[in-house]
């Protein structure tokens, strides 16, 4: 995978799901069902995922 | 994109463009070079092989651009090199009005959404990457379009709030002008600083809850970066169709962006110039008469107010920067241009005691004014008591300045008899400025010009001088 030489923001791209409308509706949900599906660890999560010290469950 | 006056004879790396590793620009002789990584040489045969290239390129909304064969010092790294079509004048999103930053943007997102349809993106969102031919944008940067990747969102969409959008809010919903900021940080306006701005009422305004409220939330949020968002977003099924979405939305609030800057202390001054009709037509017999002597390549009118007198000096010159410091005066000019079609005017906001100075890394990647071209003549009308009484520049320093540039000038003055300089006189104490008179002013001009022709206007309390430089 090639790399930007700008940092594209982290929040910025997430900005840009929640400005999609409509069509953007199905990717917030699958992005944070992978997130909570991550959570309750139903999947572990792959290795090249970090993980947010915030997720990890209790 | 800018050459120095000398010429070295060996490629110059540009000290403004060095950000992107892929893509860099080099002068040489008087020609714009660029030198491509090999990810750059791979986004530029996709480029030169899409239909946009072509027809943006014809429709003057990207610069001429091909592939030439030409070496470059080893440490550009140059897997190929282009040679790009000179722009006259290169200019900055701080010296651009209103209307030019919107139209800049309107050019940038009108790219992307066009590079979308054939699988292509723009990797940044830059204004410095638009310059202007008279009054029509061009973007420059070749080197910014590459392939699409699937799952992505636009790269470039947090430089577009930056550069482009947040300044172009802050200046329509809260009047404040946009450029002291933009000079003052080269990245532009971020997220949290515009929110600070912008009030409970503000917030309901188009635009505003997302692209800076939420972003700045976010950007705080995630300013760790410990998640890959990126990878998160592809794996949920982000799409360049959202990307396009996402673009006609940012083009359709752009365009309904507004600025009403009310009357400023200049936007009725045409109107209500103290010039007899005759006088007025005397003034532009002179100041044509010299514009006409020969063709020249770079005129400055400084001071260009409605800009009448950089339309006479346009008939004979290539390029005329008409300068004036008030934004409201340059923004009008540049839409009456823009109708008119014309091509050889470009209309900048700028302040000659204050002028644009270096600025980025090293104070090299933003050029001063004076280093982006030497104008043959420059035309200072109506201008003298302004930076002379008001801005309390010495008459000498002003004319030093003026013979530094090595140009030729038509140089107006209007004595201290003259209802207006009477009027800036009046409210300084008595006998100020002694230096701005007739006689010390026509001294200080001989020292430095050899004057040809003057013309005594307005019963002699406005004196027109055309002089070149010794």
């Amino acid at each position: 995978m090639r790399f930007a030489y700008l940092d594209p923001g982290t929040g910025s791209m997430i900005v840009q799901v929640a400005l999609g409308g409509l069509a953007a509706v199905a990717v917030f949900f699958k992005m944070f069902w992978h997130r909570l599906r991550e959570l309750v660890r139903i999947r572990k999560p792959r290795p090249a995922e970090r993980r947010d010290p915030d997720t990890t469950a209790p | 994109m800018r050459i120095p006056d000398t010429d070295p004879g060996t490629p110059t790396p540009d000290p403004g463009s060095f950000r992107d590793w892929d893509s860099r620009v080099y002068a040489l002789n008087g020609r714009v070079l660029r030198a491509l990584g090999p990810d750059g040489l791979d986004g530029w045969r996709a480029l030169a092989g899409s239909e946009l290239f072509a027809a943006a390129v014809a429709e003057g909304k990207l610069v001429a651009t091909e592939e030439v064969d030409e070496r470059l010092p080893e440490e550009a790294g140059a897997a190929a090199v282009l040679e790009h079509e000179r722009i006259p004048f290169v200019s900055y999103p701080y010296e651009w009005s209103f209307s030019m930053l919107r139209d800049a943007a309107l050019l940038q997102l009108e790219l992307v959404r066009r590079a979308l349809d054939e699988d292509l993106t723009l990797k940044d969102a830059s204004p410095y990457n638009v310059q202007w031919r008279g009054t029509s944008p061009v973007f420059i940067d070749v080197g910014s379009f590459e392939r699409l990747r699937e799952g992505e969102p636009w790269q470039g969409y947090r430089q577009f709030c930056l550069l482009f959008l947040n300044p172009l809010l802050l200046q329509a919903y809260t009047g404040a002008p946009f450029q002291p900021w933009l000079r003052g940080s080269v990245d532009g306006i971020h997220p949290d600083g515009l929110r600070g701005v912008l009030s409970g009422r503000h917030r309901l305004r188009p635009g505003v809850l997302t692209h800076v409220v939420l972003h700045a939330r976010l950007e705080r949020r995630h300013g760790d970066g410990e998640r890959d968002v990126k990878a998160e977003l592809a794996r949920a099924g982000f799409r360049k169709e959202l990307v396009a979405a996402n673009v006609r939305r940012l083009e359709k609030l752009v365009r309904r962006l507004r600025w009403d800057p009310g009357r400023t202390t200049w936007s009725d001054y045409g109107a209500t110039t103290s010039y007899s009709e005759g006088d007025a037509a005397r003034k532009e017999g002179f100041v044509r008469e010299v514009a006409a002597r020969r063709r020249r390549g770079l005129v400055w009118n400084v001071g260009a107010n409605e800009g009448r007198h950089a339309r006479i000096a346009a008939e004979h010159a290539d390029t005329v920067v008409a300068l004036d410091a008030d934004a409201a005066v340059v923004d009008r000019l540049y839409r009456e241009l823009a109708d008119e079609g014309a091509t050889r005017i470009l209309p900048l906001v700028g302040d000659v005691t204050d002028p644009s100075p270096g600025l980025g890394w090293r104070g090299r990647e933003r050029l001063p004014l004076e280093e982006r071209g030497r104008p043959e003549l420059t035309l200072c009308l109506a201008l003298l008591h302004h930076v002379s009484i008001a801005g309390n520049v010495p008459v000498t320093a002003f004319l030093d300045w003026l013979a530094d540039l090595r140009t030729e000038i038509v140089l107006e003055l209007p004595t201290r008899d003259d209802p207006r300089v009477a009027a800036l006189l009046a409210r300084k104490r008595p006998g100020a400025h002694p230096d701005y008179d007739r006689e010390p002013f026509e001294r200080a001009l001989a020292e430095r010009f050899e004057v040809e022709r003057s013309l005594e206007l307005a019963g002699a309390t406005r004196i027109l001088y055309a002089a070149r430089p010794r």
